[in-house]
């Protein structure tokens, strides 16, 4: 099996970072997570998903914390078979499935997600919505656009519209009752999936990513109606993307409180209150911090905020 | 891209023709609403209507439901949309045809498979009970032609299945 290219100085900060979990860390991110396959009930029935992959040979094992999405340890490409292509389900990593479960998605809601391509998170949104209510999904790069509309037509998804535009100043004109904000990020918790997700990274980058994650999240909770949730979530481990962004949100939005998700079945740490010198609000402790250990999956960090 | 509601009268005319050629009951669309952005019309849940009146410039707004509004010519996306609701103007392909429908080739059917077609025009294909797009049926010709992109599911066909 290759191994993913891990650079010294990621390597001495997951150290520092980790402690005793390092071990453990370094053990998972090594050997490739099972594939996730979420079933589209918009579309089928979960025994209906269950039955087609059955029949070609793939075998699924629920995922503890969500009872539409199972693991699947196959070979075979997913992506090609014939009921990929009429939507019968999504393939995703099980960690990116946390922050919509923590966004609790309901039918006839206004909601937002700010950095929506290819659309995982998005169309998942709009299943639990029922396909009924109104998703804004935009995105900054209008080349992943054709991805995001592609996915939502797969899926047969008629609640959502698609736009470019950059979380950190977009204006929709109007106030949302849940918003996700899955910033891009330095992207170090994917090095099971992607080999060479570090290639490109350097501290410089991450301090890079943080400055403009604090623009996107207090640009995110300004569009928030009062009383509503906006989700905060990254694939990195480094501290200044995800508790000193909430943390940044937390001493410019009085009206901002964090929630501590509960999601049966997942497992996962509390935030961190501080990272060299750095100290956040102690309120980030309720956020949720997830290692490629805890659920055999990607590493992930979320933030569930309430409006008031 | 700019979306336009469509007037009553052409919504109307619209779900007046899924019901009459493909008998899908009218109150599927009650809660959708139909708009045109150029020649194209879209089919979305009708909370996103209010999105029209906002400023950002929309990409899409629901679904991309027909190609031709005056052929009745439906996308894929759309058809697919529509589903177990179709049970008129609907063939049930066997897998060979599947075959080709994917690759988007033309074929032939025998004669007493189209008897249920009630004209020529636009149809319903399934396979193993799911809608996989719609084609274009002669009659005449016993011919049908797809309309779909070719869909790379060489997977599905090509490997043998455990049953």
């Amino acid at each position: 099996m290759q191994k993913p290219f891990l650079p010294d100085k990621f390597l001495s900060r997951s150290k520092e970072l980790l402690g005793n979990d390092y071990n453990a860390f370094l053990e998972a991110s090594l050997s490739k997570p099972p594939k996730c396959v979420r079933v589209n009930t918009l579309r089928v029935s979960v025994s209906e998903v269950k039955s087609e992959l059955s029949e070609a040979g793939i075998e699924l094992a629920e995922v503890p914390f969500c009872s539409h999405a199972f693991f699947c340890d196959t070979s075979k490409r997913l992506g090609s078979l014939l009921w990929h292509a009429l939507g019968h389900y999504y393939l995703q990593d099980a960690s990116s499935l946390v922050p919509v479960l923590c966004l609790e998605p309901r039918p006839n809601e206004r909601q937002l997600d700010l950095a929506a391509s290819p659309g995982g998170k998005a169309t998942h949104i709009c299943q639990l919505m029922h396909d009924k209510g109104i998703l804004v999904a935009i995105d900054s790069n209008h080349e992943r656009i054709p991805a995001l509309r592609y996915n939502l037509s797969r899926l047969g998804v008629t609640c959502c519209a698609t736009g470019i535009g950059f979380a950190e100043s977009f204006d929709p004109g109007m106030q949302f009752d849940k918003i996700l904000l899955d910033a891009p990020c330095s992207t170090d918790s994917l090095i099971r999936q992607r080999l060479d997700c570090l290639k490109g990274w350097s501290p410089e980058l991450v301090e890079q990513k943080s400055v403009l994650q604090k623009k996107m999240i207090l640009n995110a909770f300004s569009h928030l109606k009062p009383k509503g949730i906006l989700v905060y979530s990254t694939c990195t481990s480094a501290p200044e993307e995800n508790e000193e962004v909430v943390s940044h949100l937390l001493e410019n939005a009085p009206d901002a409180k964090i929630e501590r998700s509960e999601i049966k079945g997942l497992k996962s740490r509390k935030g961190i209150f501080g990272w060299r010198r750095r100290l956040f609000d102690s309120r980030v402790a309720d956020c949720l911090r997830i290692l490629p250990q805890d659920n055999n999956t990607e590493g992930f960090f979320v933030a569930k905020i309430r409006k008031g | 891209m700019e979306f336009k509601l469509l007037a009553e009268s052409e919504s109307e005319r619209i779900i007046s023709h899924f019901e009459s050629r493909y008998s899908v009951p009218r109150e599927f669309f009650s809660e959708k609403s139909f708009l045109r952005n150029k020649n194209f019309v879209w089919l979305c849940d009708s909370s996103c209507l209010e999105l029209l009146e906002s400023k950002w410039e929309k990409n899409s707004i629901g679904l991309l439901f027909l190609l031709d509004e005056k052929a009745f010519k439906p996308t894929t996306s759309g058809i697919r949309f529509l589903g177990n609701k179709i049970s008129a103007n609907v063939l049930e392909l066997n897998e060979e045809e599947a075959r080709q429908f994917l690759f988007a080739r033309k074929f032939l059917v025998e004669k007493q498979r189209l008897e249920k077609i009630d004209s020529t025009g636009y149809i319903a294909v399934k396979f193993r009970g799911f809608v996989l797009g719609s084609a274009w049926a002669e009659k005449e010709k016993l011919s049908i032609h797809p309309n779909v992109s070719r869909t790379k599911v060489q997977d599905f066909f090509e490997k043998p299945r455990t049953n």
